[in-house]
């Protein structure tokens, strides 16, 4: 059993000693669950555009270098209380754990991309292959290994931000859950909210884990 | 190329972004209360400069002292657990742990049990980069220069003066790294916790901002706290450059 195995395990076994299963927890549980999937899924989507976008059009990479790079510094937090303002109550969560997910898959992915493979680079200068040519049909086989570990790196990040913006201002979801058992003084909600949110930490982890330990059996 | 081409291929792109907020803010008549326009945040900001300033200071004094904290901890625990293997065992199963959790989930708890107060607040910020702080650090002590060590063996150095005159220097350009890798994830602790519970800096500033429809102030404090990061996370990384060079 690997070690993310055992803590999802710990952390279920904690959640239903603490006070059984409860319906409004499973509730909470789902919608930030699903926040943090939407967060992964756009996040790392716009990661991957802008760095298609930075390496087919050598022009415009500085460019849009410096604004991911500036973009990876804004603090999930204060942007909370702003996103508030613009979307609907149900999209906060996911838009701050989108913002989360880019900071952290943009800077893996970049990485990888930036890390030279002296073969496949050379094989593509033989073949007088074009930037979009060599990402396309040369770079891309290389990438679902850095791509799996980058989103499996970023979970904690995008639950961090779905949780970030529940506290700012939602109607449903585990972090609201720990806030009002905060204010009401109720600590074995507080206690369950934290072992869920562990729980599906540690559930998103060890899928992710099984996924990148496949993908690196099939491609290396 | 001259200098003009270049700086204007680097900042296009926000360049682009502030042009198309501006012009969409002013075009489509949307509330300033709602999105204020980007002149709109530059003028709140350079309307009431001290109180910024003053928040600014709050919060950059508030992550120098977590990160002051955090290392000493740190190290501390990082020296506990390359010399005794009980320890080692204990705290990497921690560092696995923590690993795949956010660390947010136990501010709540927190709160609670240490109250409203700057401790509070020093500890969020602290248990933010610990856990990074001390894998780093173990690895700066895990990797002694081998020249060294074999050295001490044959000078037959007992451990307490190998770990003062090797493994501690060794481990600076490790800690300086973490220093500069952890910027963002320092800042943005500090802010939360100034976010939910302070009564200082920009977390703060953002928070009641809001509350109180002040959006351009808002708005303002998260460019600032922006602004914040980068100058730290670029100063840090230009640190660590000549810590890496110094030690190479």
């Amino acid at each position: 059993m690997t070690r993310p195995a055992l803590l999802l395990l710990a952390c279920a076994c904690a959640v239903v000693l603490l006070h059984g299963l409860n319906p409004n927890l499973a509730h909470a549980a789902r919608a930030t669950a699903f926040l943090t999937l939407k967060g992964l899924f756009f996040g790392s989507l716009a990661a991957c555009m802008i760095i298609a976008a930075s390496r087919t059009h050598p022009l415009v990479r500085p460019g849009l270098e410096q604004l991911a790079d500036v973009v990876q510094a804004v603090p999930v937090v204060v942007i909370g209380p702003l996103i508030v303002l613009l979307l609907p109550l149900n999209a906060v969560g996911a838009a701050l754990a989108g913002l989360a997910t880019f900071q952290l898959a943009y800077a893996k992915l970049n990485s990888a991309l930036a890390t030279p493979q002296p073969r496949i680079d050379d094989y593509g200068q033989l073949l007088a292959a074009t930037p979009m040519q060599t990402l396309l049909w040369l770079r891309l086989g290389t990438l679902p290994v850095p791509f799996v570990s980058a989103l499996r790196a970023a979970i904690p990040a995008a639950l961090t931000g779905a949780i970030i913006g529940e506290w700012s201002g939602a109607d449903r979801g585990l972090g609201l859950l720990m806030i009002t058992a905060l204010q009401n003084h109720q600590p074995t909600l507080l206690w369950q909210s934290v072992f869920t949110t562990a729980f599906i930490a540690a559930g998103l982890y060890a899928i992710g884990h099984r996924v990148e330990h496949a993908l690196r059996k099939r491609f290396q | 190329m001259t200098l003009i081409k270049r700086i204007l291929l680097r900042v296009w792109g926000i360049a682009a972004c502030l042009l198309i907020w501006q012009i969409w803010t002013v075009e489509s008549g949307v509330n300033a209360l709602l999105v204020p326009s980007p002149t709109r945040i530059l003028a709140d900001i350079l309307d009431r400069p001290s109180f910024f300033l003053q928040h600014s200071a709050s919060t950059l004094g508030l992550c120098l002292a977590s990160y002051l904290t955090a290392a000493a901890i740190a190290t501390a625990l990082g020296i506990a657990s390359h010399l005794f293997r009980p320890a080692r065992i204990g705290i990497n199963l921690t560092i696995l742990a923590i690993t795949c959790v956010p660390i947010v989930i136990f501010i709540p708890q927190i709160i609670l049990t240490f109250g409203y107060g700057i401790e509070a607040q020093l500890i969020i910020s602290v248990l933010g980069i610990l856990i990074p702080f001390l894998s780093f650090i173990n690895a700066g002590l895990a990797k002694p220069s081998e020249g060294a060590s074999d050295l001490s063996k044959v000078l037959g150095t007992r451990q307490y003066e190998k770990l003062i005159y090797i493994d501690l220097p060794n481990m600076i350009p490790m800690l300086v790294s973490a220093c500069a890798r952890l910027a963002p994830v320092a800042m943005l602790m500090t802010l939360l916790s100034e976010f939910l519970i302070g009564v200082h800096g920009l977390g703060y500033v953002a928070r009641s901002a809001a509350a109180l429809y002040d959006t351009p102030g808002a708005f303002a404090a998260a460019v600032l706290a922006t602004s914040l990061t980068l100058c730290l996370r670029n100063t840090l990384n230009y640190l660590e450059y000549i810590t890496l060079n110094r030690f190479s």
